[in-house]
């Protein structure tokens, strides 16, 4: 007999009159990995506020520890003990690593501290897991990887049953994401489930013996044994497939291109002396294998962080990253990061233009020109709309519109895919694909490589030491096979 | 007293008593208003007093007649959207008015029949052998094949011809609601026998079940797994090209039982499956309307609209399924040994 934690019974569920959830079926059992893969965001915020709050359901029944919490019939709302662990640190921020794993956890009545007491209780938990972080460790100063683990712990503490994981690959290296697998499967072996959300199969392959696919708002199948190999879904990509193949056959490779930018000797915290070159037209990936220097080197390109002079260079000429048009950057989930809410369509698509044509918030019919132009693109109807009523394809459609507008030499990516839905994600790539197209180089920074790999000509990854190792095209076959697109390497 | 907690059930009833509180409350302040004015007084006390009255009908209000009204009111929007409600018709709930309650009790006891759960369950049954052939004639002349057969030295037709007539005694002669599990997988062992003769290798069957030895002794609503194995045969694996696995595979959980039929077959397309899918939670349109049953589907309407009735609306079918890669059907049931404990009784 196998006990089942959570299960949902023909679950629909409707925001503000919309169907979100329709005939959602899913079980998970005790001590399971389990894999959830949206073909497309839609209902995925949705079942992710069920399984926290028990909202009020159209039709349909939740079980949590076979105990009904959740019916269309009743509209008591009560949390579920379930812990979701994504992008957006859950911890008290100011507090240390001990206060929020013992006595923040709802149902601590000790009302004498007696610190040194929980320190001893908490050293077990850290050693079985083999995590060095120090109980009063605040915990702001923890690396995302510490982050994400404290959580899990604190989770664990507290007897939460399920533990959701959403997108984690975004926010840990490769080898992070292997230590928490086995910090998962650890905890799996005790008792504790996990349901595993990642937009990627090869990502749910590695963990998980079975997987949920997840397409507009529905359970469609349970992959389980056999089923779970990267052939059984290739009909969903296949578009998003056909496209990437297309390209990998049209695109020319050539390194005779002209060198656009340079980094010379760039030194920082945890960055010594880093090197690279990107050239015209180029896609290049740089993978970070530590967090901290990922962080630096973004601070240094937004300009948060100052450098020394005379490490970065555009076509031979010193520059000062955030202060040039012809070096952009575009962050990640830009469609929440780098819009204006009070500003119209059209205003933010001129946002960055004023630099090359200082009279265009003067002049009206220059605004009226760029409209005329970028419609095609971009769709008539979007100019009259609110930014906060677009879509997310197309805010990000509008930052890529901005910053096509800009005409920059090198654009700078930061994780564009994070967050994103496969149609998201096609969308993105065509518009990276664009910027190519236009002579621009695109450099993609990542800390997983996603669906950069489909796009990249050449990868640097970047060690903890900031050791550089760089594989060409013909070099990606030898990359891990359960990268994203990695197969499409290995094929050819 | 009893009598006045009975009226009490309706709205309609509670929305008169309310009134007249109301007027009463309404009353009382107005003579109180009229009596400081004689005196020429203004009390302080006044307004908050006013104004505890005023949020406690309110509250009495909102939980009394509210409340309910709008539990009433989506149970009502539900089942006109096509869910089955069994549980929801209850009898110390509120209702709108006596009429309401009595028009709900008589669905419920419609829907509740065990006259509703044989109709399914013959509807189960051959189409073509319904009430239309003696069953023992059937019998015996297959026993007779199976002589000849013998005497004749084909085993085949023989075996062919036993299997056949096994299976229909199984689905026509016996009688009961509920079998175990053991003899549902048998009927379905000799129904994939029939079919091999037919198809060959080209076709697998494969049962997969827990270390459980109880999952055996399980009671399941006969022809449940059979129609659903018909169907994974026919649409899924038959017009696969090469080798098709159907996969029976049942676990138990604490509380129930779950048995999936997959099949390595064609699939379906998002659309179709929606709708399957949306036909299957809304089974109070399939009991109610023999029309849409005649369109096709007929097995897994009916194997999900019996699960239903005999066992409740939180039980029943789901499908998965994706295109080239294959179809599960899922079927839950409570996990019981007995018909005793079965929480509404056929």
């Amino acid at each position: 007999m196998r006990r089942e934690i959570l299960r949902m019974e023909r679950v629909t569920y409707k925001e503000q009159g919309i169907t979100t959830l329709r005939d959602f079926e899913l079980n998970i059992f005790e001590g399971e990995i389990l894999g959830l893969l949206p073909i497309n965001a839609y209902g995925l915020q949705s079942f992710l506020r069920i399984l926290r709050r028990n909202p009020p359901l159209y039709y349909g029944y939740v079980y949590y520890m076979d105990t009904m919490v959740d019916s269309w019939q009743d509209m008591k709302r009560r949390n579920n003990r379930i812990s979701i662990i994504g992008g957006k640190s859950s911890l008290v921020d100011g507090q240390s690593v001990l206060s929020n794993i013992f006595i923040l956890r709802p149902g601590f009545r000790q009302e004498i501290l007696r610190m040194n007491l929980l320190r001893k209780q908490l050293q077990p938990f850290l050693d079985d897991i083999g995590l060095s972080v120090s109980p009063d460790t605040p915990v702001e100063k923890l690396t995302v990887f510490e982050r994400v683990v404290v959580e899990i712990l604190r989770a664990v503490v507290a007897g939460d049953h399920l533990i959701v994981l959403l997108e984690i690959s975004t926010l840990i290296n490769d080898s992070e994401i292997m230590r928490l697998h086995g910090i998962m499967k650890h905890y799996a072996d005790r008792g504790t489930s996990f349901l595993y959300i990642s937009p990627h199969f090869e990502e749910i392959l590695q963990i998980c013996d079975r997987a949920a696919i997840m397409t507009n708002g529905s359970i469609v199948k349970m992959l389980y044994g056999k089923q779970m190999n990267t052939e059984t879904l290739e009909n969903f990509e296949n578009e998003y497939d056909i496209m990437v193949r297309s390209r990998l056959n049209t695109r020319k490779h050539s390194r005779k291109r002209e060198l656009v930018f340079e980094v010379k000797n760039l030194c920082g915290e945890f960055i010594k002396n880093l090197n690279f070159q990107v050239r015209s037209g180029e896609c290049l990936v740089i993978q970070f294998e530590d967090n901290r220097i990922y962080q630096e080197f973004l601070q240094f390109i937004t300009g948060n962080k100052s450098a020394l002079k005379r490490k970065f260079f555009i076509k031979g000429k010193a520059v000062n990253p955030c202060k040039n048009q012809k070096m952009a950057v575009i962050l990640e989930q830009p469609g929440h990061t780098m819009l204006f809410n009070t500003m119209s369509y059209l205003d933010n698509l001129c946002m960055s233009l004023d630099l090359r044509v200082p009279s265009v918030w003067r002049n009206r019919n220059i605004r009226k020109s760029i409209r005329r132009e970028y419609s095609p693109i971009l769709g008539e109807e979007v100019f009259d709309k609110k930014i906060s009523s677009l879509t997310e394809i197309e805010k990000t459609e509008l930052v890529y519109a901005r910053i096509m507008l800009q005409k920059p030499k090198i654009v700078f990516c930061v994780q564009p895919f994070k967050g994103a839905d496969m149609v998201h994600r096609m969308r993105i790539w065509e518009l990276q694909e664009m910027f190519l197209s236009r002579g621009i180089s695109v450099v993609i920074l990542a800390i997983n490589m996603a669906d950069a790999l489909s796009l990249a000509d050449r990868i640097i990854r970047i060690e903890p030491n900031t050791t550089l190792i760089e594989y060409e095209r013909k070099d990606f076959n030898r990359l891990p096979m359960n990268l994203p697109w990695s197969r499409l390497y290995k094929q050819s | 007293m009893k009598k006045l907690h009975a009226q009490m059930r309706y709205l309609s009833n509670r929305v008169t008593a309310f009134a007249i509180l109301l007027f009463g409350v309404l009353f009382a302040i107005l003579a109180v208003c009229a009596r400081l004015n004689s005196l020429r007084r203004i009390s302080f006390w006044l307004l908050p007093i006013l104004s505890v009255t005023i949020l406690m009908l309110l509250i009495v209000g909102w939980f009394w007649i509210g409340k309910p009204y709008e539990i009433c009111e989506n149970k009502m929007r539900r089942f006109l959207d096509g869910y089955l409600m069994l549980d929801a018709v209850n009898k110390d709930e509120v209702m709108l008015t006596p009429f309401t309650y009595k028009e709900f009790d008589k669905v419920s006891r419609i829907l509740n029949s065990s006259q509703t759960v044989n109709l399914n369950k013959r509807q189960a049954q051959y189409l073509a052998l319904q009430n239309q052939i003696n069953p023992h004639f059937l019998y015996n002349t297959l026993d007779g094949i199976r002589s000849e057969a013998l005497i004749a030295g084909v085993e085949n037709v023989a075996d062919m011809t036993e299997a056949l007539a096994t299976f229909f005694r199984y689905t026509i002669s016996k009688v009961e609601n509920l079998v175990t599990v053991e003899e549902e997988l048998d009927n379905c062992n000799t129904y994939f026998k029939i079919q091999q003769y037919r198809f060959g290798n080209r076709l697998q069957l494969c049962v997969e079940t827990d270390k459980d030895e109880d999952i055996m002794h399980c009671l399941i609503p006969k022809l449940t797994l059979q129609p659903i194995l018909e169907n994974s045969i026919i649409h899924g694996t038959e017009l696969k090209i090469g080798t098709g696995v159907s996969t029976i595979h049942l676990e138990k959980t604490q509380s129930r039982l779950l048995v999936r039929v997959s099949d390595n077959g064609v699939g379906m397309d998002e659309k179709t499956l929606e709708a399957l899918n949306r036909r299957l939670g809304k089974s109070g349109e399939q009991i109610t309307n023999n029309e849409q049953e005649q369109k096709g589907g007929i097995a897994l309407y009916n194997v999900n609209n019996r699960i239903r009735l005999i066992f409740g609306e939180e039980y029943g079918l789901h499908i998965y399924s994706i295109e080239n890669v294959g179809t599960d059907v899922e079927i839950t049931i409570p996990a019981i040994t007995s018909e005793r404990e079965i929480k509404r009784g056929t």
